[in-house]
């Protein structure tokens, strides 16, 4: 967790609160693995600065992660990522829950039957399996 | 204490180049005054004393004080000048600091300290340009005289006495009279303009508009106040039968006045009205 | 925590200040938006005694402004306000002279990130650099409180994003920054309470993260919802 890669640019969206914004990446970075069990995080103060978000924002971030046991923090000692297995599990769930929340929130505007759609997304998945495999 | 020290330390820093510059010229304008004179009345005297061949010597001698008598508007322009200068820049002192977009006044008046200490700061800044240059002009006298007494040989030298130097410029004899009261006189009430100057800006300053108005209003009362007593000043006649010692008495009082008058309102505004 | 209460000033027959009352809060960053004319530099020089206004109270961590209550806050106006003659090392060490609760080390480290040159003359300084001299003048003072008018206005986009991080340092960190722009979009996601300013009357003011979170509404909603009316 040295390096600032991975953590410069991220654009977030001005509507949702950003700490929670914050909170996501942290999630999507420990889903993806690019966060692992028990790794050093920055500093709330490093975070700030390389996210250029409030110092605040970033303290309620770290308060937020900390009571979803994202994160533990022991005394002086820096914040790390937690290693409950069961925690990472239920990030996972819930990502997966979020996203699936979000496109049948998309597509029932459309109004599509159920069994068309998992046909659907059944199919483009396989897709992009078989194309991802040229990366 | 310190915020007024660092304070006119900041403005005599901010005035170097204008006084160094008067000083100069003060000092090389008289000095080559006395020198062009001297020789100019060195070489008169030559001739006269060549054609007389040394008949009658006491009135063909030279003194220092008839060299400077005869010097006077080449010898009182630096000093008309400085006074110019100075007086341009009372107000000057304040308006130079809300000069420009990026006004200086900002950072003045945010200064952790009471705003009367700007006040006397500047106050003390332009006296002590004053006092300089007095003092340069003071100091270089005696060597106006050194210059005269190496231009002219002995026998033809007259004694001049200190005393008589400065009698003989009209200007320098204002400027540092012999009686000390006099010399209190002028210059306390050289300070009582320059402090009702100071009032008339920052009622300015605090008003703008409609504030120049009664900034002149101002300076007119004061004026009024202070100078109507003065002609009957050392006079046992006048139109109201007063003693002398009455006469002296309301013309201190009316200065007293003005200028406790002016402090106080300059202060009470500086402190509440004024504006960047 | 600054409070201003029902602060009113009237000038040339406008209402200037139209009883502006608002609180900012130590360790937060509290933005005064507004179009121009609406007020905000005028708040923040009421604040710091540097014009008249008519009625209304002003506190700064609970006193009333006093000389030294001037020590415990730090104002950064919207241009440099030092005389052009003064060289950068100079401005500096005025503000050293004048100032018992100056940090040179931080000055120092802030003159080295900005990359200012010390013997530069302020005269010829451009626009950012001059921006960035005067954050460097207003925040190397440990006060409690920070004022920045328009910190962004006038500057050039690279000297922007530096500024910017001014705002997600410890710089900022455990002192009430209250600041005025009438851009806020790119401010929005630094600060942490919003006040409208409009013709001399707040007309909202709240915390940008629960406004995100009640509402699902940006800063930059909220201005267009305050000035289309």
């Amino acid at each position: 967790m040295t390096n600032e890669e991975g953590w410069k640019d991220v654009a977030f969206n001005s509507r949702d609160p950003v700490y929670l914004q914050v909170v996501r990446l942290f999630m999507e970075k420990l889903v993806t693995g690019r966060l692992a069990a028990g790794q050093v995080i920055p500093s709330r103060r490093e975070l700030a600065s390389l996210l250029k978000i409030n110092p605040n924002t970033a303290q309620k971030a770290y308060k937020e992660m900390e009571e979803r046991r994202l994160i533990v923090t022991e005394g002086n000692a820096p914040s790390r990522v937690t290693e409950d297995a069961g925690v990472l599990r239920g990030i996972r769930a819930a990502l997966v829950e979020e996203a699936a929340d979000e496109f049948i929130a998309a597509v029932r505007r459309i109004g599509m039957p159920a069994d068309e759609l998992i046909e659907l997304v059944r199919r483009k998945y396989d897709e992009r399996q078989g194309g991802g495999a040229h990366d | 204490m310190m915020h007024y020290l660092k304070l006119v330390r900041m403005e005599v820093h901010r005035f170097r180049y204008v006084l160094a510059g008067l000083a100069g010229l003060t000092l090389v304008l008289q000095l080559l005054a006395v020198w062009l004179t001297t020789n100019q009345r060195l070489s008169e005297l030559r001739e006269s004393n060549f054609v007389d061949s040394g008949a009658q010597f006491s009135h063909s001698k030279l003194s220092f004080t008839f060299i400077l008598y005869n010097t006077q508007f080449m010898y009182a322009l630096p000093i008309l000048l400085s006074i110019l200068v100075l007086v341009l820049y009372v107000p000057g002192i304040w308006y130079r600091d809300w000069l420009g977009r990026s006004s200086f006044i900002y950072r003045l008046l945010a200064l952790p300290m009471r705003r009367a200490t700007l006040y006397w700061s500047k106050l003390t800044a332009l006296l002590l340009f004053v006092f300089a240059l007095l003092g340069l002009q003071a100091a270089s006298l005696p060597l106006q005289w050194w210059i005269f007494r190496a231009m002219v040989p002995q026998a033809w030298q007259a004694p001049s006495y200190l005393s008589d130097i400065i009698g003989q410029n009209k200007v320098l004899q204002v400027l540092l009279p012999a009686n000390p009261l006099d010399f209190a006189l002028y210059y306390a009430l050289g300070v009582l303009g320059v402090l009702v100057v100071f009032t008339a800006i920052i009622i300015e300053r605090s008003y703008r508009g409609w504030g120049v108005l009664y900034a002149i209003l101002y300076v007119l009362a004061c004026t009024l106040l202070v100078v109507v007593p003065l002609p009957l000043l050392g006079t046992n006649h006048n139109a109201m039968g007063l003693y002398p010692i009455e006469v002296v008495t309301i013309a201190l009082t009316a200065a007293l006045l003005v200028l406790a008058s002016a402090i106080w309102l300059g202060l009470r505004l500086l402190r509440r009205s004024i504006s960047v | 925590m600054i409070e201003v209460q029902e602060l009113r000033k009237r000038y040339r027959r406008r209402d200037v200040l139209d009883g502006v009352s608002f609180t900012a809060d130590k360790g937060r960053i509290t933005c005064l938006i507004g179009m121009n004319g609406a007020g905000k530099s005028t708040v923040l020089k009421a604040i710091m005694g540097l014009v008249p206004y008519r009625s209304g109270t002003i506190r700064i961590g609970g006193e009333p402004p006093s000389p030294a209550v001037m020590e415990k806050i730090a104002f950064i106006p919207d241009r440099l306000m030092m005389p052009g003659g003064m060289r950068v090392r100079e401005a500096l060490a005025w503000m050293q002279e004048h100032y018992a609760r100056w940090n040179p080390a931080r000055a120092e480290e802030l003159l080295a990130f900005f990359r200012l040159d010390p013997a530069a003359r302020i005269a010829q300084l451009s626009r950012g650099t001059e921006a960035k001299l005067n954050l460097v003048l207003g925040l190397s003072r440990d006060t409690d409180y920070v004022l920045m008018d328009e910190p962004f206005s006038g500057i050039d986009m690279l000297s922007r994003e530096q500024i910017a991080d001014v705002f997600t340092s410890e710089l900022v960190e455990r002192r009430g920054v209250l600041l005025t722009t009438h851009e806020i979009a790119e401010m929005e996601r630094l600060i942490d309470q919003a006040v409208f300013l409009d013709q001399g009357r707040v007309v909202r003011d709240f915390d940008c993260e629960r406004m995100r979170e009640d509402e699902g509404k940006s800063v930059v909603d909220v201005m267009r919802e305050v000035y289309r009316a």
